[in-house]
């Protein structure tokens, strides 16, 4: 996997509708994730869940590359 | 004053929230604002992330979900932060939302309420800043 930071935007690129694990994060002032050291992959939301719990690093970041659909919502209700 | 674009066209505004635990240890989600949810929700192995153990938690709600009733702890995470604005000891629930919904959770009142949140879908802004309040909940501003 990579072994330097990179932009969030190349990676977004070069992985497209992917989730990424980061390490190494860098932030702008409103605390949004810039760069970051690419540590894992997968279309599968669940293995970038598993692997978080694998990582020593100070700083992580979950990303999703894709766009969000214009149709999606989300509902959640608990009492 | 933190301040971020959004587009009004979705059904759904994406927010790139930092959590903290103890020792400083940083995580950051995608989370989908909601002025609606009483609970901010991350997922299961966020909590443990940060050294939280969702299963010894005492404090449990139910919450309805598409296949019925279930059961979720509530764990206090040591600091959060959105677009430069920082809560500290916020309530969540541990839940992991469906992998379709595109988030990692929700920013829900639990975080909201110790902030003036505005939401200006014309212009396509979310803008945040600590309300009064907040500086007499144990709560504060980097």
């Amino acid at each position: 996997m990579a072994k330097r930071v990179e932009a969030i935007s190349t990676l977004k690129r070069r992985y497209p509708k992917e989730w990424l694990l980061l390490t190494n994060v860098v932030a702008d002032d409103l605390t949004r994730p810039i760069k970051g050291k690419l540590v894992a992959h997968s279309k599968n939301r669940d293995d970038i869940y598993d692997r978080l719990a694998r990582v020593r690093a100070k700083s992580v970041s979950i990303e999703y590359t894709g766009k969000i659909p214009k149709d999606l919502v989300v509902v959640f209700w608990c009492r | 004053m933190g301040q971020q674009a959004f587009d009004p066209a979705r059904h759904i505004i994406i927010v790139r929230v930092k959590l903290q635990d103890e020792s400083g240890r940083l995580l950051y989600l995608q989370m989908a604002l909601d002025t609606g949810a009483s609970m901010t929700v991350i997922p299961w192995q966020a909590a443990e992330r940060l050294g939280l153990d969702p299963a010894r938690s005492r404090r449990r709600v139910r919450f309805m979900t598409g296949s019925g009733t279930e059961v979720a702890p509530i764990i206090t995470v040591p600091v959060m932060e959105l677009i430069g604005v920082r809560v500290t000891n916020v309530p969540v629930l541990c839940h992991d939302l469906p992998q379709r919904s595109l988030v990692d959770g929700l920013l829900g009142l639990s975080f909201l309420k110790y902030c003036r949140l505005n939401i200006d879908f014309p212009k396509g802004v979310l803008s945040l800043d600590l309300s009064n309040r907040s500086r007499t909940s144990g709560v504060g501003s980097r």
